[in-house]
């Protein structure tokens, strides 16, 4: 039980956390639009479960050819914007406020577990894991997002493609939200605004980690952890 | 001649609604009251450059004061406090971080109950007849307007606009920016929350919806629509209340459909976070 209401949802808004930050901090955007793509990734997921990653890549994908070239400002206005129309496509599309996705239950350890959430920790944990492993190996990738995040500029002086970067994490950071968001909303009444209320408790956690500078990504599963067990 | 057109057409929005059936006059007097919201966010982003999108703040907060208890309204110049605190993380993330309080008070509206009222169902509030709210809405509006243009105007308009081109040059003629930034919060503040009461008692009713997006973007976007000018917020406000009360029966939810396409386009405009237009 502890599991389900207390670990699950920590490594889930940990990566969600680290999708805010990536975007933050690599794409120079504070990506608003990772709430909605949160909540399509469940609405999506009633179709197929493979369909919500791909559905939020496309969703990232047209985030960073619209906002190519906008300053921070301009671009998170613009996520806003994609929020508020994911939102009422979502609202145009079902005609009803609210939808109750399916789930299903398994056994494991002597406790029930909702399938799907347990699969979400395990994508969330993957994530985590893998880029904890980028972190921490130290390679030419690691160090191009470093230089990325410092200056733009002075990255493309180095001959860094920044804008293949932000590509890269704006398109991984919604398909993964997607991927979480199709998982971690089944069994659960959704309605187009519930992606709201996890994306203010990621950008929490990742307004806390972005406090420790060159630790941040690390940080954000302990931030998560606490933050979770505080709330809990 | 363009002075004459544009008093005449606010003279006869003003004066219109009052002719019409109760439906009209309930629209008029919430898009009226919405104006006056937008008049105190368009000072605060044209005089200060602080775009804020959590006016719903002001706003939502003396509403459910005025529903609870009227007496105490003392508390709501607080909530100016509040964005004021939050302008200090600048310009750039400031309206996003104000969207995201608003969007928190949102959802811990919800959950104030007292007495076994509140909650998702909110609070009743004292309401008038509406001839008089109606009546009521319009007079404040025109005082607003006229009391945001002569501020604005002012020497000390002048002092804030001097704050929001260059803080460090008014610093080094000797001006001390953030008493002039703390007025001009608590001076847009104290408008929202006027509208607050305003809306609490056309509606007779103040729920958790007076903190959501709908309020807190809804300055910025009929701001935009009306062309970022003091005395086409009226124009703004009445064409999204219009636009999306009589299409939501057809596309549920419409207003929200013209908030994404004017964000979007905003986010391209030049207008956009450039603060220096007469008013």
């Amino acid at each position: 039980m502890t599991v389900t209401i207390y670990l699950f949802p920590a490594f889930i808004y940990a990566s969600l956390a680290l999708c805010v930050l990536l975007s933050y901090r690599g794409a120079k955007i504070v990506n608003l639009s990772l709430g909605s793509v949160f909540t399509l990734g469940g609405y999506s997921s009633m179709f197929s479960p493979l369909a919500s990653p791909a559905v939020g890549a496309l969703i990232g994908l047209l985030l960073h050819v619209c906002t190519k070239g906008m300053d921070t400002g301009r671009a998170t206005l613009f996520s806003l914007g994609l929020a508020i129309a994911i939102e009422e496509a979502l609202r145009i599309s079902f005609r009803v406020e609210y939808v109750l996705l399916r789930s299903h239950i398994i056994h494991l350890f002597e406790s029930k577990l909702v399938l799907e959430h347990f699969l979400a920790f395990l994508v969330s944990a993957t994530f985590l894991a893998s880029f904890l492993f980028f972190e921490l190996r130290g390679s030419l990738g690691k160090l191009k997002l470093r230089v990325v995040e410092e200056d733009l500029e002075i990255a493309e002086i180095y001959g860094i493609d920044t804008e293949r970067v932000r590509a890269i994490i704006l398109v991984v950071s919604s398909a993964i939200t997607c991927c979480l968001g199709g998982l971690y909303l089944s069994g659960r009444v959704i309605s187009p605004t519930i992606g709201w209320l996890s994306l203010i408790f990621s950008c929490i956690i990742a307004t806390i980690a972005h406090a420790f500078r060159d630790k941040a990504y690390i940080l954000v599963l302990p931030v998560s952890l606490g933050l979770c067990w505080l709330t809990w | 001649m363009a002075n004459v057109v544009i008093f005449t057409s606010t003279l006869l929005l003003l004066l219109m609604p009052a002719f019409f059936d109760y439906y009209i006059k309930l629209l008029a007097s919430s898009a009226l009251a919405l104006a006056i919201l937008t008049i105190s966010w368009l000072h605060l982003e044209r005089d200060l450059g602080m775009a804020s999108l959590g006016h719903s703040i002001p706003f939502g907060v003396s509403a459910y004061l005025f529903a609870i208890n009227p007496s105490l309204l003392f508390l709501s110049p607080l909530t100016a406090l509040l964005l004021y605190s939050l302008s200090m993380l600048g310009r750039t993330l400031f309206p996003f971080a104000t969207f995201f309080l608003s969007v928190t008070f949102w959802y811990l509206a919800h959950h104030v109950v007292l007495g076994g009222r509140g909650g998702e169902e909110g609070f009743e509030a004292p309401s008038l007849d509406l001839n008089l709210a109606y009546t009521l809405s319009a007079v404040v509006f025109l005082l607003s307007y006229l009391l945001t243009w002569k501020v604005s105007n002012s020497g000390l308009g002048l002092k804030v606009r001097a704050v929001r081109d260059d803080e460090i040059a008014a610093k080094a003629i000797g001006m001390n920016p953030e008493p002039l930034k703390i007025f001009t919060f608590t001076f847009s503040c104290g408008l929202a929350s006027i509208t607050g009461v305003l809306h609490a008692t056309i509606f007779g009713h103040v729920s958790p919806d007076v903190f959501s997006p709908y309020f807190s973007l809804f300055p910025f976007v009929a701001a935009m629509i009306g062309g970022r000018r003091l005395w086409s917020c009226i124009l703004g406000s009445y064409a999204v209340v219009g636009l999306s009360w009589f299409l939501s029966p057809y596309v549920p939810g419409f207003h929200y459909l013209i908030y994404a396409i004017t964000i979007i386009l905003a986010s391209r405009a030049q207008a956009y976070a450039r603060s220096n237009r007469a008013v």
